[in-house]
Parts: structure tokens; sequence; C-alpha cells
């Protein structure tokens, strides 16, 4: 597995999709500084909780789907793309480690996105704002953050999924976008909010930063995420062990 | 005989239709089996099933003497292949795709790197990054890859698809050298008749998923030269006066009186004037030459480049 690990990561050398970190980390940041500016000029208060919130609602109900969707679906489907896939399905190793392996690499690019963007919602509330921030504030956000990483990792099967199928990344991208709308629209539902799996996300994470969720939504949501990762990941190892390679 | 590969009645159907059937492939240890057919024909489907990439709808698939039932994923370290395109990593330099390879064989000695740059020329552009290499390269990329973990089977499926001659030349030194040297068996596929004729010791032909035929190089060659083609009346006393009279030995007569002479066409005209003052009448009298060409023509009816 060590073997494999090492080969997934450095698979992403160089590449292209990595700067879709960056974009990760400054797009939400940047709207985040646009609404916090339209707060302060209004004459409301702004504390630090409401930058962390805003900062995670963009990141996991309009910028996260689209962006992790994009990048599962880019890290299988490039074997397809790159005519590596026969090669990877000849080596001795087994091809659900080899389906493991890539998802186990999209947690650093989830962790290093997500934590970027931490920072800069520190040094946004502290530098730019003067906003006062407590130790024990910092690790319960910090905490957060390791919270909404976990979340959106499990959630990332689901586009491999949709990539294997496809042998594109391109699927992974619609679907991205697609649950970029139905989160948006269900998360303003409250009837239907746990069960679309970002805005499940964005329920869990207001829920653990002290906003006031119903217990059925709490666990709604805990069971669409739990549900969504274990179907998805078990429908990838499959597929991934099954499938057959008629080009590439 | 030790076989590296064979097939037995393999099959592979698609809606219905055999789009490979029923073949046998018997491939030897230590030759280069060229697997020659037009585009279309069955060979990569064939070699996908060989390499594991589809199953097969029936029929058997022995690897160095194991049925695929008994096989495990450990036999795939002794198997290098390139099938249908050299696949690389574009954003990564051509060491660390190779170097990919090498960690996930299991080959614990960087050298082993090194050494195949050297082996297929590229260490001049270790650094490069894949996509930056040209056509040829990269094929060479993908055949330091297959040879990296010293495998003792080598699967190349149109090895020489899209180089210029150079490269074409190139790529068959490569590979003869390989067998030569490291006693490498070699699978290659090709639609290119001369391709396969200059490389392998064994040729299968392959068409509309029929393995159509499977023969020794030297013998299509034997059966493809020069001879002195007559048609007598006596054929058994022509035989013997040949012998006698011009020591030619290198004969075949085969039905409807037809004597092939495979030596001294030069003496047709002797020998035509000698037979008629011994009473035996030549019928026809021509020098014949059939080409490769022909004779694939005729197995397959047309359709070989």
């Amino acid at each position: 597995m060590r073997s494999i690990l090492y080969s997934e990561l450095i698979k992403l050398k160089g590449s292209k999709i990595l700067w879709m970190v960056a974009v990760g980390a400054f797009l939400p940041a940047i709207l985040l500084l646009l609404t916090a500016s339209n707060i302060v000029h209004s004459g409301r208060h702004l504390t630090f909780l409401m930058l962390i919130q805003n900062a995670f609602f963009f990141l996991n109900l309009i910028m996260g789907p689209p962006l992790f969707c994009l990048i599962a679906g880019f890290v299988v489907a490039r074997e397809n793309q790159d005519k590596t896939i026969n090669q990877l399905f000849m080596y001795p190793q087994s091809r659900v480690l080899f389906c493991l392996g890539k998802w186990f690499v999209l947690l650093p690019i989830i962790f290093i996105t997500i934590l970027l963007l931490f920072i800069l919602v520190i040094l946004m509330g502290a530098v730019y704002f003067h906003l006062p921030i407590t130790a024990s504030q910092f690790i319960h956000y910090l905490l957060t953050v390791l919270l909404v990483i976990a979340l959106q990792w499990l959630l990332t099967p689901l586009s491999m999924g949709v990539s294997m199928v496809g042998k594109s990344y391109i699927p992974s991208m619609v679907l991205g976008i697609a649950m970029v709308l139905c989160s948006i629209f269900a998360f303003q539902s409250e009837k239907y909010n746990s069960f679309f799996p970002y805005s499940a996300v964005a329920n869990l994470m207001y829920n653990w930063l002290g906003e006031p969720i119903t217990q059925f939504h709490l666990i709604t949501s805990f069971l669409t995420i739990t549900i969504t990762f274990v179907a998805t990941l078990i429908f990838c190892t499959i597929y991934y062990a099954r499938s057959s390679i008629h080009n590439g | 005989m030790d076989y590296v590969l064979r097939t037995d009645y393999l099959t592979k159907q698609y809606k219905g239709i055999n789009v490979v059937n029923n073949i046998n492939i018997n491939v030897k240890q230590g030759e280069i089996y060229g697997f020659l057919g037009e585009n279309g024909a069955g060979k990569t489907t064939t070699i996908r099933m060989i390499a594991g990439l589809i199953p097969q709808t029936s029929g058997e698939i022995e690897l160095f003497g194991k049925k695929k039932h008994e096989q495990s994923k450990r036999h795939f370290e002794r198997i290098g292949a390139i099938i249908e395109f050299p696949g690389s990593y574009p954003n990564l330099s051509v060491y660390d795709n190779l170097e990919i390879h090498r960690r996930l064989m299991g080959i614990p000695d960087k050298k082993e790197t090194d050494w195949v740059l050297e082996l297929v020329q590229l260490m001049d552009a270790k650094k490069k990054k894949a996509k930056e290499l040209s056509l040829g390269m990269k094929q060479r990329l993908g055949i330091a890859r297959s040879l990296l973990h010293h495998p003792d089977l080598l699967i190349l499926d149109e090895p020489t698809n899209g180089l210029d001659p150079k490269g074409i030349k190139e790529i068959r030194q490569l590979l003869k050298r390989l067998a030569e040297d490291n006693k490498i068996t070699i699978f290659l596929s090709s639609h290119i008749l001369s391709e396969v004729q200059q490389m392998a010791d064994t040729i299968g032909v392959i068409h509309k998923g029929n393995l159509l035929k499977e023969i020794e190089t030297e013998k299509v060659m034997d059966q493809n030269k020069h001879y002195l083609q007559i048609r007598v009346d006596k054929p058994e006393a022509a035989c013997q006066w040949l012998e006698k009279e011009f020591s030619i030995t290198k004969y075949s007569v085969s039905e409807e009186n037809i004597i092939k002479i495979y030596e001294k066409f030069q003496l047709s005209g002797e020998v035509n004037r000698f037979l008629n003052q011994k009473g035996i009448f030549v019928d026809e009298l021509v020098v014949m030459k059939d080409t490769l060409e022909d004779y694939f023509l005729k197995l397959t009816g047309g359709g070989m480049s």
C-alpha cells in the first residue's frame, strides 16, 4: 500500500489540478472578504464566528462540491485519459488497493485546501478586521475545520464513482455543479436539507459551531453522509475490481 | 517444448458476435511471435484477454504453464506490456514515470531505472516531461517501463504505430537485441507484414477473429522463394534426368505433374531442350516467385498491409 500511496502522490507532481487548491482556498476567502466588508460598512457587528460560518458556507455549499468533485474525478479519470489504465491494472497489486489509494490521496488535497482557507480566515479576522479570538475559540474553530475536512473527504467516493463509470472527469464536474444547485435549494428547506450530502455537511458543521439545528436533522444528516460514503466507496471498489478495459 | 503463452479455443463475444473465435496461440520460450492481422482483426482484443484486462467468453489462457484460475496477480511480475498506447503521466518526467513503475513492481534497486534508460537510449531525456517527448520517445518510454522489472514475456501491441521509418528501425533493432541478449519472449502484434516478417520467429495470422495460420517465418520464406516450375507428362523420369544430368537435388513434385526446382534457374532453356530430347513433353516452364504478400493475401483473402 505504501508504494501505491507514493505513486498516487507523485502523480500529482507538477499537475495543474493542484491550482484548484489555491482556487478552493482563495475564492471563498475573497467572497468572505466582500461579505464581511459589507457587514462592517452597514454598521453591524462582525464576529469571528460569523467569518467562520460564512467561509465554510461558501466552501461547503458553493465551492466545495464542484471543486472536490473535479479533483476526485481527475485523480480517477486521468488513468483513462493518459492511457495508463492498462498498465495500472497489470501491476501485481489488488485493484481495490489502487482504488483506496486514489481515495486516500484526496485527503491531503482537501486538507491543504481547507486548512489554507482557515488560515486566510484567521488572518483576515485578526489582521484585517482586528477581531478578538481566544485560544479556546481558535481550537474550537480548528476542530470545525477538521470536521469539515473529514466530511468532505467522505463524500469524494461519490464523484470518484461517477468518473470511473464515465471514464472522464467531466461527469464528476457536472455532478459537482448539480450538487451545488441541489444543496443550496435543499439547505433552505428544513424538511429536505438533511437528505443532500453537501447540505448535510453544512448541517453538521453548523451544529458543531453551536447553531440551533434540531436533533432529527442532525441524525438524518449524519446518516445521509454515512450511507453516501459507505455505498459509494463499496461501489467504487467493486467497480474498479471488476471493470474491463476495452480501450485506453 | 516450453511454451510461455498458450491459448486454447480462446473466444470473445460482443453482442453475440465472435470478435475472437476459438484461437489457439502457441508462443515458445525465447522467440519473437508476430501476431499479424489487419486493423479490427481481433489482435488487441486477444491481447487484452491475455493481459487480464477483459474476460474471455470461453476458452483458456495459459501463461508460464499455468491456467487462468491457477494464476495470481504475481504473474504480472513476469509480464511487460504496451497495449494500444504507450501511456505515461504527461506532467511527470521520464524518470518519475519509471520510478512509479519501479516502486509498484517492488524493485528495490534505483539503479534499474538508469539501466533501462540506457537500454532504450533515453538517458539524455530523463528529466524531460513525458508531454514533451516525441511519439518515438514515448514509445521507447513505454518499452522502458515494460522492461524495467525484467519480464520473461513482453507483450507489445503495434509497437511501431505512428513512428517514422527511423523510429521503426530503432524499435526493431531494440527488440531483436532484447530477444537475443536478454532471452525475453516477445509477443508483438502488427498489421504491417514487413515488420513482422523482419522480427518474428513465428507468425500467427489472425483474420476476422480467426487464427488462420501459425507458422515459423523461416518456413514461410522457404515457401515463397524463387523456383522454376515445369509441367511434364512423365514427372518421375524427368526427375531422374534432372538429378543425373543437371545435379539438381532441390526440387519438389506436386500433383498435376508439376515439378518445382529451387536451384539453377539459369538452366531453364537447357532443361527444356534436354527433356524434349529424352521424349518428355514439357507443357509449361516458368520461373515463379510468390511474395509474402501474396501468401498472406491468399490466406486472408486480401486486406493485409
